[in-house]
C-alpha cells in the first residue's frame, strides 16, 4: 500500500468523474459524477494524512463531507425547482444563455 | 491481509463508479454509486482511517444518494427522455479525462519516499485537532449546514 | 546686433504692420501701407549706404544676432557678416526696392489688395537682405527660402487669376528642385567641413579633395540654377509674369533671381577647388543665347524682357564659369538697375494701354508718354551694350573674359547673344514706341504719362544705368578683398578689337531691328513664313517646347503615374489591411460564439481543457 496506490485510486475515481460531467446530459447524473470527484479528493486526503503521520488529513475529509452534503442538498433543491418549471432534467434544455 | 483488502474494494469502487456514470437508468446508477462509497469507506477502513470511513458510508451513503434517489422518485421519470449520445462529447470527455489521469499519476510519482502507516485512527483521535486546533471552521461548517438547509427550502418551495 | 540688423529687420517692421493691418482690418492702416515701405526700406537704404562707406575704408562688419541652432556638432546663429560684396547687395537690394515701392504707390494704387502688396514687399525685401547679410549657410538657407516664400506669394498675387495661381505654384516648385540640391549641398558641407559657419568653412576649402568640392559644389550649383532660372530649371520665369509689374520688376529682375549668383561669388572658393565651372559655363551660355533665341519671337511685352532677364543671367553665369566672378557681379549690379527701369518703365506702358500688354497692338506711344519712353530707351540702350552706358562695360567685361581665358566657343555665342540681345531690344522699342498706332486711341482712357510717383523711379534708375559703367574699376578693385577673379591679361589691341566686334554687332542688331520694324522695309513675315525658316520660328516661339516636354514628363508621367500607384496601394494594400483587421477581429467573434453552448456539460468541458493547460505550463514551462 504505497502512496502511489493512492494516487491511483484517485486519479481513477478523478478521472471517471470528469468523464461523467463532461458527456452525461442528465442532470442528476451529473450530480453523480460530481460527487465522484469530490470523493477523489477525499481519498488523497487520508492517504496523504496516513503518510505524514498526523491528523490534519482526516479533519479535513470531514470538512470536505459536511460541505459536499450542503452542496448536495442545494444543488438538489435547484434541480427540483427547475424540473418543476421545464418538466425536463437534460442538460440541454436548459441552454438560455446560449450565444 | 490489509493490502488485499485494500486493492479490492479499491477496484470495486471503482468499478461501482463507472457503471454509476455509464448507465441509461438513473435509479441504477445512483444504487451503483451508493455501493461505490460503500466500498470507498471500506477503503478508507483498510488504510486505518476507521472514522472517516464510518462518517463516509453514513453521510454520503445513507444521506447524500438517500436524498438524491427520494428527489428522483418525485420526478416522473418516463418524462426524462432519450438522452442524446454526442461522439464529440465522448472524445472530448474522454481525451481530458485521460491527460488528467496522467496528470495525477505524474504528480504521484514523485512521491517516492515514505510508507503509509495504518495507525487506526478513531473519533478520540480525531477529535482532538477538530475541537482544538480545527474549532473555528467546524463552527463555520456548522453555519454553512444551516444555510445550505435554509437555502434549499427556500428553492425547493412550491411557488404558491 | 549691429547696423546690419537694423537694415534687416526695419522692412520686416513694414512687414509686420502692413500685415496686421490687412489681418486684422485696421481702419488707420487702411491704403497707407506705403508709409511703412517707404519710410523703413528708405532708412534701410540710407543705413546701405553709412555701411557702404564703412566698408570701403577697408572694415569688414561682423555681427551676431542670436542663436538658432546649438545641436550636436552643429552651432549657428543669425547674424551679419558685411563685406565688400555684401555692401554692394545691400546697396542695390535697398535701392532698386525703395523705388519699386514709390512706384507701387501708384501703379497698385486701385488695387484691392493694396496694403497686402505692401507687406509682401516687405517680407521679400526682409528676406533678400537676410539672405545676403548672412555669415553661414543656415541663414543664407532661410534667407533663399524666405525670398521664395515671397515670389510665391507675390507671383499670385492676384490670386482669383488661374494663370496667375498656377504661375506661382510652377515657380515654387521649380525652385524646389534646385532647392533639394542646395540641402544636399549644405550638408554636404556640414559634413566634409564640420561647420556651416563662411569663414571657417572657406578657410578649410583648401585642404578639402577637389573632388569633394566637385561634389558640394555642384549641389550647391543645383539651388542656384533653380533660384536664378537657369536652363534647365528656367520655364518658370516668363510664367511669372504673370504678377505684377512692380514686382517683376524687384524680384525677377533685379534682386531675387540675382541670388544664385551671389550665392556663387560668395562660395567661389568651394567652386575654385572643384571642376564644376565649365559646368557653370555651360549652362550660363546655354542660357544666354537660347533665351535671346526665344525673345525674339514673343509678343508679350513682359514676356520679352522676362526672356532678357533669363539671357542676362546666363551672361553673369558665364562670367561665373570662367572664373571671372568679379565681372558676374558687375553685371548684376549693372543689370539690377536697368532691367528694373525697363520693367517699371513697361508698367508705365500697360498702364497707360489699360492692361494691354501685347506689342502688336501698340505702337507711337512715344508721343503720349516722352519720360517713359526716354528712360526706356535709355534702359535698351543699357542692355543691348551701347557705350557708353552702364551694359556695355559690364557685358564686355564678360565677353573678354571669356576669350582671355581660352574659351572660344563660350566667346562666340556670348557675343550672338549680343547681336540676339539688340535685335529683340530694339525690336520691343520699335513695335511700342514708334511707327503706327494699332490701337483705337479713343478706347485708352488712360493714355497719358503716368504720375509721378511713377517716372521719378523710373528717372533715378536711368541714373545708374547711364552712369555706372564708369565704377567698372573702382568696383573691381573694391570687390576683389572678398571674391577673386581669375582672368587673364590680354594685349590691349586685342582687348580693343573685341569691344569693336561686341558694339559693331550690337549696332548691327539695332539698324536690323530699325529695317525690319521702323523703316519696315522687309516685314517680319518674310522669316516667320517662309518654309525653310518656320519650323526654326515655331521652335522660338514655343519656347522649345520645353513646357511641354516637362509637363509630359513630369507632371503627366511621374505625378499623375506614381499617383496612380499610390491610389492602387492606398485603397487595396492599406484599406485592405485595416478593412482585413476589422473583418478578422469580426470572424473571431463569429467563430468563438460557438463556444457559448449554454449546455454545463461544454462548460466543465473547457474547465478541464484550462485546467490541463495550467498544469502543462506549470510542468514544462
Amino acid at each position: 500500500m504505497t502512496p502511489f496506490d493512492f494516487f491511483i485510486l484517485s486519479g481513477l475515481l478523478f478521472s471517471v468523474g470528469l468523464f461523467g460531467v463532461i458527456v452525461r446530459r442528465n442532470v442528476i447524473s451529473l450530480f453523480f459524477s460530481l460527487e465522484l470527484l469530490l470523493n477523489s479528493a477525499n481519498v488523497l486526503l487520508v492517504g496523504f494524512s496516513k503518510l505524514h503521520g498526523n491528523l490534519f488529513g482526516e479533519v479535513f475529509v470531514f470538512f470536505v463531507l459536511a460541505v459536499a452534503a450542503a452542496e448536495a442538498a442545494v444543488g438538489l433543491a435547484v434541480v427540483v425547482a427547475l424540473y418543476r418549471y421545464r418538466k425536463s432534467v437534460n442538460t440541454e434544455d436548459f441552454s438560455l444563455l446560449r450565444w | 491481509m490489509r493490502e488485499v483488502f485494500f486493492y479490492l474494494f479499491a477496484f470495486l469502487s471503482v468499478a461501482f463508479a463507472v457503471i454509476s456514470v455509464t448507465h441509461k437508468n438513473v435509479i441504477k446508477g445512483g444504487v451503483s454509486l451508493l455501493a461505490s462509497f460503500v466500498s470507498l469507506g471500506a477503503v478508507y477502513f483498510t488504510a486505518g482511517a476507521e472514522f472517516i470511513g464510518i462518517v463516509q458510508v453514513i453521510v454520503y451513503g445513507g444521506a447524500i444518494v438517500v436524498l438524491y434517489l427520494f428527489a428522483l422518485m418525485t420526478m416522473d421519470l418516463r418524462s426524462f427522455g432519450r438522452e442524446p449520445l454526442r461522439v464529440i462529447s465522448l472524445a472530448a470527455g474522454g481525451t481530458i479525462s485521460l491527460i488528467i489521469f496522467l496528470s495525477v499519476l505524474y504528480g504521484g510519482l514523485k512521491f517516492t519516499s515514505g510508507s503509509i502507516r495504518t495507525a487506526i485512527s478513531g473519533a478520540g483521535d480525531i477529535a482532538l485537532p477538530l475541537f482544538y486546533k480545527f474549532l473555528l471552521p467546524f463552527e463555520v461548517v456548522s453555519v454553512l449546514l444551516l444555510v445550505a438547509t435554509v437555502g434549499a427550502v427556500a428553492i425547493g418551495r412550491r411557488e404558491e | 546686433m549691429g547696423v546690419g540688423f537694423l537694415i534687416a529687420v526695419l522692412p520686416l517692421i513694414s512687414f509686420l504692420l502692413a500685415g496686421f493691418g490687412v489681418l486684422f482690418r485696421w481702419k488707420s492702416f487702411r491704403h497707407r501701407s506705403h508709409y511703412f515701405g517707404l519710410i523703413t526700406v528708405g532708412i534701410s537704404l540710407i543705413l546701405s549706404f553709412y555701411v557702404l562707406f564703412r566698408v570701403m575704408k577697408g572694415e569688414i562688419l561682423s555681427e551676431e544676432w542670436f542663436n538658432w541652432v546649438i545641436s550636436g556638432g552643429l552651432s549657428a546663429s543669425f547674424g551679419a557678416y558685411i563685406d565688400s560684396l555684401t555692401a554692394i547687395m545691400l546697396v542695390v537690394v535697398t535701392f532698386v526696392s525703395f523705388f519699386v515701392h514709390m512706384y507701387s504707390i501708384g501703379y497698385m494704387h486701385d488695387d484691392p489688395g493694396y496694403d497686402r502688396f505692401f507687406a509682401y514687399l516687405g517680407l521679400f525685401t526682409f528676406s533678400m537682405l537676410v539672405l545676403v547679410l548672412s555669415p553661414n549657410f543656415l541663414q543664407l538657407f532661410f534667407g533663399w527660402e524666405a525670398v521664395g516664400l515671397s515670389s510665391y506669394l507675390l507671383i499670385g498675387f492676384w490670386f482669383k487669376r488661374k494663370r496667375a495661381a498656377d504661375a506661382a505654384i510652377k515657380a515654387f516648385i521649380m525652385n524646389r528642385v534646385g532647392d533639394f540640391l542646395f540641402i544636399l549641398g549644405i550638408v554636404a558641407v556640414f559634413w566634409v567641413f564640420g561647420t556651416l559657419d563662411f569663414h571657417k568653412v572657406f578657410s578649410q576649402a583648401g585642404a578639402v579633395s577637389a573632388a569633394t568640392l566637385s561634389l558640394i559644389s555642384f549641389l550647391l550649383l543645383g539651388g542656384a540654377v533653380g533660384k536664378s532660372a537657369q536652363f534647365p530649371l528656367h520655364t518658370w520665369l516668363p510664367d511669372a509674369m504673370e504678377g505684377p509689374t512692380p514686382i517683376s520688376a524687384l524680384i525677377h529682375a533685379a534682386t531675387m533671381v540675382a541670388a544664385g549668383v551671389f550665392m556663387v561669388a560668395r562660395c567661389a572658393p568651394i567652386f575654385d577647388g572643384g571642376y564644376v565651372l565649365p559646368i557653370v559655363g555651360v549652362i550660363g551660355v546655354i542660357t544666354a543665347f537660347g533665351a535671346a533665341t526665344i525673345g525674339l519671337t514673343q509678343f508679350d511685352i513682359k514676356r520679352v524682357l522676362a526672356y532678357s532677364t533669363l539671357s542676362q543671367l546666363g551672361y553673369m553665369f558665364a562670367a561665373l564659369g570662367v572664373g571671372a566672378y568679379v565681372y558676374a557681379m558687375f553685371h548684376l549690379f549693372t543689370h539690377a538697375f536697368f532691367k528694373a527701369l525697363l520693367f517699371l518703365g513697361s508698367g508705365n506702358v500697360i498702364h497707360a494701354m489699360s492692361g494691354e500688354q501685347d506689342i502688336r497692338k501698340m505702337g507711337g506711344l512715344y508721343k503720349y508718354m516722352k519720360i517713359t519712353a526716354t528712360c526706356f530707351i535709355i534702359g535698351t540702350l543699357a542692355l543691348v551694350g551701347i557705350p557708353p552706358f552702364a551694359g556695355f562695360f559690364s557685358k564686355d567685361k564678360i565677353i573678354s573674359a571669356a576669350f582671355a581665358n581660352g574659351h572660344l566657343i563660350f566667346w562666340f555665342f556670348l557675343v550672338g547673344g549680343a547681336l540676339l540681345t539688340a535685335l529683340y531690344m530694339g525690336r520691343l522699342v520699335f513695335m511700342v514706341f514708334f511707327g503706327e498706332e494699332r490701337f483705337d486711341a479713343r478706347e485708352m482712357k488712360h493714355l497719358h504719362e503716368s504720375p509721378a510717383v511713377m517716372t521719378v523711379p523710373l528717372i533715378f534708375l536711368a541714373i545708374p544705368s547711364v552712369f555706372a559703367g564708369f565704377l567698372g574699376s573702382w568696383f573691381e578693385e573694391f570687390l576683389k578683398s572678398s571674391v577673386p577673379n581669375h582672368v587673364r591679361e590680354i594685349p590691349h589691341s586685342t582687348e580693343l578689337l573685341l569691344i569693336t566686334i561686341t558694339v559693331s554687332l550690337a549696332l548691327l542688331g539695332l539698324f536690323i531691328a530699325a529695317v525690319i520694324y521702323y523703316w519696315r522695309k522687309i516685314s517680319p513675315e518674310v522669316f516667320t513664313e517662309n518654309p525653310v525658316l518656320r519650323p526654326i520660328y515655331l521652335l522660338l516661339y514655343n519656347k522649345y517646347y520645353f513646357d511641354e516636354i516637362y509637363n509630359f514628363i513630369f507632371v503627366r508621367g511621374v505625378a499623375f503615374g506614381l499617383g496612380r500607384i499610390y491610389t492602387f496601394f492606398d485603397k487595396y494594400v492599406i484599406d485592405g489591411i485595416v478593412n482585413g483587421v476589422a473583418y478578422f477581429t469580426s470572424w473571431c467573434g463569429e467563430v468563438l460564439r460557438l463556444t457559448q453552448t449554454g449546455v454545463v456539460n461544454n462548460y466543465v468541458a473547457y474547465f478541464g481543457i484550462g485546467v490541463i493547460t495550467v498544469i502543462l505550463l506549470l510542468l514544462f514551462v
